[in-house]
């Protein structure tokens, strides 16, 4: 099978007037073509830091180090920016977290999704427009050839959150990095949207890394998880593997705090992950 | 019961909020109508001028020096608004003067708005180095007075039609580049900034395709509110003989002309005073309308 992504001790260290924060500390995994990954771990372990700099998308200020960050056998942090710059939203997009504000509220949705495919391939508007409704029909917004030309506001979070993925995939990346693409939507429609991002993945092929803290997420979608913490992946495997026997301590906690209806009392308290890491502040 | 005299008063009153708001949007709609009706007039006067005007503006008639207007006794049919003191006709010139004015404002705020709004996108965009290089200048632009800088320009370069844009487009920039800056610097915080920049769109590319248009409606409000500026701006220089050169007419140098005869014809000041002062109210009435509009649309 082929190899997609390669991260081998990837780092991410930022500069601040405390002195320096080591956010990743020598990550390393593969990613196989048309397979998932999940990147789970607790507020500031990390694991958006590491799906950034994949992108180059990280704060400008963050100085990111690898001994080996390919895609498809290009290596991705030694790019100048005009390079960086041809191959996001093409090989590689990604998908954020709060579909309300990761639209223009601006520009129609038809402008945004066009833009970065006549600029890569160098086609026409009318082809651009063609392949922003098929993929709009693909993720499920009905008449797409009208609502094409409306408004971000036009559109309620969820669908939001369909057209982001539409325009994630306007490039057919071999790369999808979906930054907790369910977190601000609700329940409902967060089974929705996962149900989609799968399909799309199995029916187009490209490789999901996918990051999140939820581990229900991880049930219903990763083929493989990395459990970050603290800026370092504390145990990986495939997902069944993970979910039924952890073996580090982190995700046992992690595990336990997934509230289990008929085990979880109603109204008493999840169990809180004690370390003493913990007490040390993450930015 | 005391209370409902009381509340009835109240609800008969014709100030309750609802009303008050009502009246008030009215005032404003009607106040972007007038303006913008006015402004559309002496556009269309000024873009026709040579079909309207009755004689050439420049043409001298030492013979029918300071014939009256209409409205007062002993006027010449021939010369509607009067003639000054070189017999040129007075209509006519105030007509030729509103080309000035508006050619002058437009041209002027279109480069200042070129020139501030690219200033404060960089700033605000890139911040760091690049904010604190363009904050100077805008401290810079702030602390001086525009009236005396252009005075001394035009005087060094002398006054001509160039010059006087020039100076002026150097000299009112520092709103758009403000507004552009606060502007963008929250603009580019916004994760759809983040999601264009994931899709490989360049810097200059996301500050004109992605931030301008959030910026548009702020920038065209100002361009009217400073068009009414520069307006008043090349009138004084006129007057004080620093911009546009005679024979030309403009409204400013019509009233310089006229100050020897204030005395005695009253008219020679009041008429291209009055343009001006109808050409300004309009463009201000038309801004502060469109301010409100858009205000509400960004609210909404």
């Amino acid at each position: 099978m082929k190899t997609v992504l390669e991260v081998e001790d990837l780092t991410v260290d930022i500069p601040t007037e405390q002195g320096e924060v080591h956010a990743v500390k020598g990550v390393s995994f593969n990613l196989n073509e048309g397979e998932t990954l999940c990147l789970v771990g607790e507020s500031g372990s990390g694991k958006s830091m590491t799906a950034l700099s994949i992108i180059g998308l990280q704060t400008p200020k963050a100085r990111i180090g690898a001994k080996r960050l390919t895609l498809l056998d290009k290596p991705l942090h030694t790019l100048s920016q005009r390079q960086l710059d041809q191959i996001r939203g093409k090989d590689i997009a990604i998908i954020f977290q709060d579909p309300m504000t990761a639209l223009n509220p601006t520009l129609t949705i038809e402008r945004q999704m066009i833009e970065g495919m006549m600029r890569h391939e160098g086609v026409n508007r009318r082809t651009a427009r063609e392949r922003a409704i098929d993929l709009l029909n693909k993720v499920g917004i009905p008449q797409a050839a009208e609502r094409l030309y409306q408004y971000p506001h036009q559109f309620s979070g969820g669908q939001r959150q369909r057209i982001m993925i539409a325009m994630a995939l306007m490039g057919k990346p071999s790369l999808l990095i979906a930054d907790e693409p369910t977190t601000a939507l609700d329940v409902t429609i967060q089974a929705q949207i996962l149900e989609l991002i799968r399909s799309l993945s199995q029916q187009l092929n490209f490789s999901l890394l996918m990051i999140t803290h939820d581990f229900g997420v991880v049930s219903a979608m990763a083929d493989k998880v990395c459990v970050m913490y603290q800026g370092e992946i504390v145990e990986s495997g495939t997902a069944r593997e993970v979910l039924e026997h952890p073996r580090h301590p982190y995700t046992q906690g992690l595990i336990a705090c997934i509230p289990v209806p008929g085990r979880t009392a109603p109204g008493s308290r999840l169990p809180v992950i004690e370390h003493p890491l913990l007490l040390k502040e993450q930015p | 019961m005391m209370t409902t005299p009381k509340m009835l008063t109240l609800n008969t009153s014709a100030d309750t909020p609802s009303q008050r708001r009502h009246w008030l949007t009215r005032w404003k709609q009607s106040s972007i109508l007038i303006g913008g009706g006015i402004l559309l007039l002496l556009v269309l006067i000024a873009l026709f001028a040579p079909l309207l005007a009755p004689y050439e503006p420049t043409l001298q008639n030492l013979e029918h020096r300071f014939s009256l207007p209409f409205w007062m006794e002993g006027a010449d049919p021939a010369h509607l608004l009067g003639t000054d003191h070189l017999g040129r006709d007075y209509l006519s010139r105030l007509i030729y003067g509103a080309r000035i004015s508006l050619g002058i404002g437009c041209s002027v705020v279109v480069v200042a708005a070129v020139i501030g709004t690219s200033l404060g996108l960089l700033a605000g965009y890139f911040g760091g180095r690049v904010d604190m290089l363009i904050s100077f200048l805008i401290t810079t632009r702030l602390s001086l007075p525009i009236v005396l800088v252009a005075l001394a320009a035009v005087a060094l370069k002398g006054a001509s039609l160039t010059t006087l844009v020039t100076v002026l487009s150097l000299l009112v920039w520092d709103q758009f580049a403000i507004v552009a800056r606060t502007g963008s610097q929250t603009i580019r915080e916004q994760e759809y900034i983040r999601a264009a920049r994931a899709t490989g769109a360049s810097h200059l590319r996301i500050m004109l395709r992605e931030i301008l248009p959030n910026l548009r409606s702020t920038l065209i409000v100002i361009a009217t509110l400073e068009m009414a500026n520069v307006i008043l701006l090349e009138s004084a220089l006129s007057f004080l003989g620093l911009g546009v050169r005679p024979p030309t007419p403009s409204w400013g140098l019509m009233i310089a002309e006229g100050r020897d005869s204030i005395l005695f014809d009253s008219w020679l000041i009041a008429l291209p005073g009055g343009a001006l002062c109808l050409l300004v109210l309009a463009v201000n009435l038309f801004g502060d309308g469109l301010r409100d509009i858009t205000g509400k649309e960004a609210k909404r």
